[in-house]
């Protein structure tokens, strides 16, 4: 992120005028970044097409129901497979935008469920970070990351994809940040962007 | 959006249910089978509408009891050459009045929420369409200027 | 007024009227309190659907109604207390003098005047000074008593007889001179606070409809104001307000108050009340609350009387030109009603704001300071959650563009902050504060490039945070009270820097900043609150980039470092890679997908004092 300290050593006028024009243009770009999505605009194809510029995939279509059933079984099989007994939050899964395709939430979604398992009964933090491990890629998932967080509690951590789904797992066990807190693992699971069916406006409801 | 998210807190430390040993326990009854989380449900949206209408109507109790102090300026303070006892006096009545409009406002709207959470309404915007309606029924009135813009007797 | 009316008014009959509009005013409070911070947010938390927002809007006008017999009762009965004490104190006046005139066994008369009998030394006639009538003195300001004569002969006249009396060898006449006086004077007082009271309480009628419009609190604005020039022009005892005093000053200042008198503050002084640092903050936000919906309301009615405009463009031989009334109306109308739109939409945002209440446990907003102008681009300073209470407390300058008409954008963020704040520490309660109360910077450009000093915008911002800052720490009982991070964004860490200059320093025990150009301090041990608690992020985006090192040209940076600088000695935070390759300076609170950010969580986890969740960058080459 640094840049060569010499040549921003405060010299004079002549310095600042590149650098004017850049923050002039990024101005211009910033204030048609503002001035609003085109989501709504264009036919379906079109708007399929810009989805997949941005995002390197064609959103598929999906009923948003079905989708956060899909979302809320894997967080059940991803319990199960933790193999221990505890406490679990409540919240289930819910729609969001597609912030970078649909920051108007008029067509395109995703679902997100984060949820943390603690208070446990039977088993431990260690077995269910260690039977994920074990049993994420049996069940066809693609460990991509498993490792210390860089924090100064180096928590593990485990990112798993679903290769067919496109679905994304995240797995933190979290250490009591301080004394009297608790001991949790803290779970998301995150859907790619779908493509809400004709008719349906996944920001009413 | 089509999501229902309780308290944020609830990572902890929101009051549930005593733990059971079978394992998994959760704060609320969620909707189906072997999923903890099964869908949205409609959880009971009959006692949330039902809170909300008793709340509104509670609120007539506070104006009854607030009204039981207030009282017409008695006969000391009526005198001609005591302007503000009139004007006292006028008080009083404008008020009384308005507190008895804004306790007929929590009967009604206390009844509409309690019929939106029952089977009154069709559909969702059917009752949309009861509360949006209240409006009309509490224009402006462009008439009294009751803020006396007259100066009074200077 | 005669004087037999004065000394027949019983205080106490006052005072039952007094009490019943403070009853309307506590229940006003107590049942918009109700209806904002339990009933609607319980709605939005647990319902769905269309008819849950119409159901909410409701619920909100009818709170409208006890907002509105908050304020005006609240006055009314402010207003009826201070008539009491003023005529209080003429009756006791009166009644002594009656009380002399019965010692003395002098009659009084129907009008006022002492009828004294003749007495004194026999003179060498044999004869005692004649009897007489006094009668007392009243200032020239007209009554109704003097109609008919000219007061200024009548002046002279009575001015002659009264010194007579003084003088008089018989000494019952200066005794009958005194008492007159007194019961004149005493009318005179009674009188006045009658004429001065009676238009005031006559504006505060209750409205005859149940729609509390814009033009409503407007005039509840103008019912305030008229509500200070009576008191004032009777002289009303209300405790002076604390003058430049620190917030520790205040806080003693308001503690030592009576309720009545603190309501009456609140009644008659909203602005002052709101914008004193030290304060409670449940009395801040009432205050400002008021001061709130009589804007909105002030600024609704002058948007109002504003014409139409007529059509911009019209055909003509050459096409379409803009037309000539047009450009009239533009002249004449065009930048105030800009203006006023501007402003509205601030205030909406705010609004929005406490509509929120409850959506995914978020809690009541604290409404610190609000001014439409503010110190150029309006003041906003608004809490979650009270931060008198809160163990965690993050207090906020957002930086350069910052104006109240997008002030919604910086709540929102706070909004962020708090949810993924309070999820780290449950129990523990945390309150976010947006701070927005100095002239920013209203662009970039503003200071890239700058011939003069570019900090000045800082410098002239700091001291009004410094004591924003010694307020929360005073209102919240001490210095252990709360841990208390303050975070600045861009600019905003400027002011943040500068404000740890000033003479005692900032208040806080952690110092947390994103996107920062400069701090004015060349390292983070220079901040005060030690350089492990010194906390910054910057996104990897080119808008961020032009922001920090621009600023560092600037100098904004003392000796050339800022914050990202591994050399600054700060904690380098994990930005994340949600935002995107251009614009990422305003994306630290970004919830993609509905889930915190990592920046977010970094954040979070600093406002806890959850140091060790905190995800750092890798040093370079360093020692660190």
């Amino acid at each position: 992120m640094t840049q060569p300290a010499s040549r921003l050593k405060r010299r004079g006028a002549l310095w600042v005028v590149p650098l004017v024009g850049v923050v002039a243009v990024a101005t211009v770009w910033m204030t048609m970044h503002e001035a609003g999505s085109e989501t709504s605009s264009g036919s379906t194809g079109q708007q399929q097409e810009r989805a997949e510029g941005i995002l390197g995939y064609k959103p598929e279509v999906r009923d948003i129901a079905k989708a956060k059933d899909e979302v809320n079984s894997i967080s059940s099989r991803v319990l199960d497979w933790m193999k221990v007994r505890g406490s679990v939050t409540e919240p289930s899964a819910a729609a969001h935008k597609c912030e970078a395709v649909d920051p108007d939430f008029t067509k395109y979604y995703v679902v997100n469920h984060p949820w943390s398992v603690y208070d446990l009964k039977k088993g431990s933090f260690d077995e269910a970070m260690d039977n994920l491990r074990k049993t994420l890629p049996e069940k066809g998932w693609k460990i991509t990351k498993d490792g210390p967080m860089r924090t100064k509690d180096a928590d593990p951590e485990i990112v798993a994809v679903q290769p067919d789904s496109h679905h994304t797992l995240t797995v933190q066990w979290l250490k009591p940040a301080r004394p009297g807190r608790k001991e949790l693992i803290s779970v998301d699971v995150d859907s790619r962007c779908f493509r809400a069916p004709e008719g349906v406006d996944p920001y009413s409801g | 959006m089509a999501h229902r998210r309780s308290s944020i807190y609830d990572v902890i430390g929101a009051p549930g249910p005593s733990p059971d040993d079978t394992g998994l326990q959760l704060a609320s009854q969620g909707g189906g089978g072997d999923d903890p989380w099964g869908g949205d449900g409609v959880k009971s949206d009959k006692k949330s509408w039902d809170n909300a209408s008793s709340g509104v109507s509670s609120l007539k109790e506070s104006i009854g009891k607030a009204r039981s102090k207030m009282h017409a300026p008695g006969k000391g303070l009526k005198a001609d050459d005591f302007e503000c006892g009139s004007v006292l006096g006028e008080l009083h009545t404008t008020w009384e009045e308005y507190l008895d409009k804004v306790s007929g406002r929590c009967t009604t709207l206390a009844d509409r929420l309690t019929k939106a959470g029952g089977d009154h309404y069709k559909n969702d915007q059917e009752r949309k369409a009861a509360f949006a309606k209240l409006n009309d029924k509490y224009k402006d009135t462009p008439g009294r200027g009751s803020k006396g813009h007259d100066g009074g007797g200077r | 007024m005669k004087y037999q009316t004065l000394a027949a008014l019983e205080p106490a009959d006052l005072d039952k009227l007094v009490d019943g509009f403070r009853a309307a005013s506590d229940m006003g409070s107590h049942a918009k309190d109700k209806l904002n911070d339990q009933v609607a947010p319980k709605m939005r938390e647990h319902l769905d659907g269309a008819a849950v927002k119409a159901a909410t809007a409701q619920v909100g006008k009818l709170s409208d109604n006890f907002h509105y017999t908050q304020v005006q009762c609240g006055l009314i009965r402010t207003n009826i207390q201070l008539l009491k004490e003023a005529l209080e104190e003429a009756r006791k006046k009166l009644k002594n003098a009656l009380a002399d005139a019965e010692t003395e066994g002098l009659k009084v008369n129907p009008d006022g005047s002492v009828d004294y009998p003749s007495a004194g030394d026999k003179d060498d006639d044999g004869k005692r000074p004649e009897g007489g009538t006094a009668t007392g003195y009243t200032p020239s300001t007209p009554s109704r008593e003097n109609f008919g004569l000219g007061s200024s002969t009548r002046d002279q006249a009575a001015a002659l007889e009264r010194q007579a009396n003084y003088q008089s060898d018989n000494p019952k006449a200066a005794k009958a001179q005194a008492i007159a006086d007194d019961i004149a004077a005493a009318v005179h007082a009674a009188t006045k606070a009658d004429q001065t009271y009676a238009p005031v309480l006559r504006r505060l009628k209750a409205d005859d409809d149940l729609n509390v419009s814009h033009a409503d609190w407007a005039d509840a604005r103008k019912d305030t104001a008229a509500s200070r020039k009576a008191a004032a022009k009777i002289g009303a005892d209300l405790p002076p307000l604390p003058k430049d005093g620190s917030p520790q000053d205040n806080k003693k200042w308001w503690d030592g108050l009576s309720q009545d008198d603190k309501d009456s503050y609140v009644a008659l002084h909203p602005n002052a009340v709101g914008a004193m640092d030290g304060l409670p903050a449940d009395v801040r936000d009432e205050a400002n609350r008021m001061k709130l919906a009589e804007t909105k309301g002030t600024y609704e009615t002058q948007l109002a009387a504003i014409p139409k405009p007529p059509d911009k463009y019209i055909l003509t031989s050459q096409g379409y030109v803009t037309s000539v009334e047009w450009e009239k109306w533009n002249k004449k109308y065009g930048d105030r009603r800009e203006e006023l739109e501007d402003k509205l939409k601030g205030m909406d945002a705010i609004q929005k704001r406490f509509d929120k209440t409850g959506k995914d446990g978020l809690p009541e907003a604290y409404l610190l300071g609000f001014d439409a102008k503010g110190e150029g681009d309006g003041k906003v300073i608004l809490a979650n959650g009270n931060p008198d209470e809160a163990k965690h407390t993050a207090v906020h300058v957002p930086g350069t563009t910052t104006n109240i008409k997008s002030i919604g954008g910086n709540l929102d963020d706070m909004d962020s902050l708090w949810a993924a704040s309070q999820k780290k520490a449950p129990g523990e309660p945390v309150s976010t504060v947006m701070w927005f109360d100095y002239d920013a910077p209203d662009s970039i450009g503003q200071y890239i490039p700058n011939t003069g000093n570019a900090g000045h915008w800082a410098e002239d911002g700091a001291p009004a945070l410094q004591k924003f800052m010694q307020g929360t720490e005073a209102a919240q009982g001490g210095a252990d009270a709360s841990h208390t991070t303050v975070s600045g964004h861009s600019y905003g860490s400027t002011v943040v820097g500068q404000a740890t200059k000033e003479h005692g320093g900032l208040p806080a025990d952690d110092i947390m900043v994103q996107g920062s150009p400069g701090m004015q301090v060349k390292h983070a041990e220079d901040l005060g609150v030690g350089a492990d608690h010194v906390w910054s992020v910057a996104a990897r985006s080119e808008d961020d980039v032009l922001v920090r090192e621009g600023g560092k040209m600037m100098g904004l940076g003392e000796g050339g470092k800022i914050p990202d600088d591994i050399r600054f000695g700060a904690k380098r935070m994990e930005p994340g890679d949600h935002a995107s390759l251009l614009f990422g300076h305003s994306s630290y609170w970004d919830e993609p997908g509905g889930r915190e950010s990592v920046s977010l969580r970094n954040m979070a986890n600093v406002v806890v004092g959850n140091y060790g969740k905190v995800e750092t960058m890798p040093e370079v080459g360093g020692t660190k």
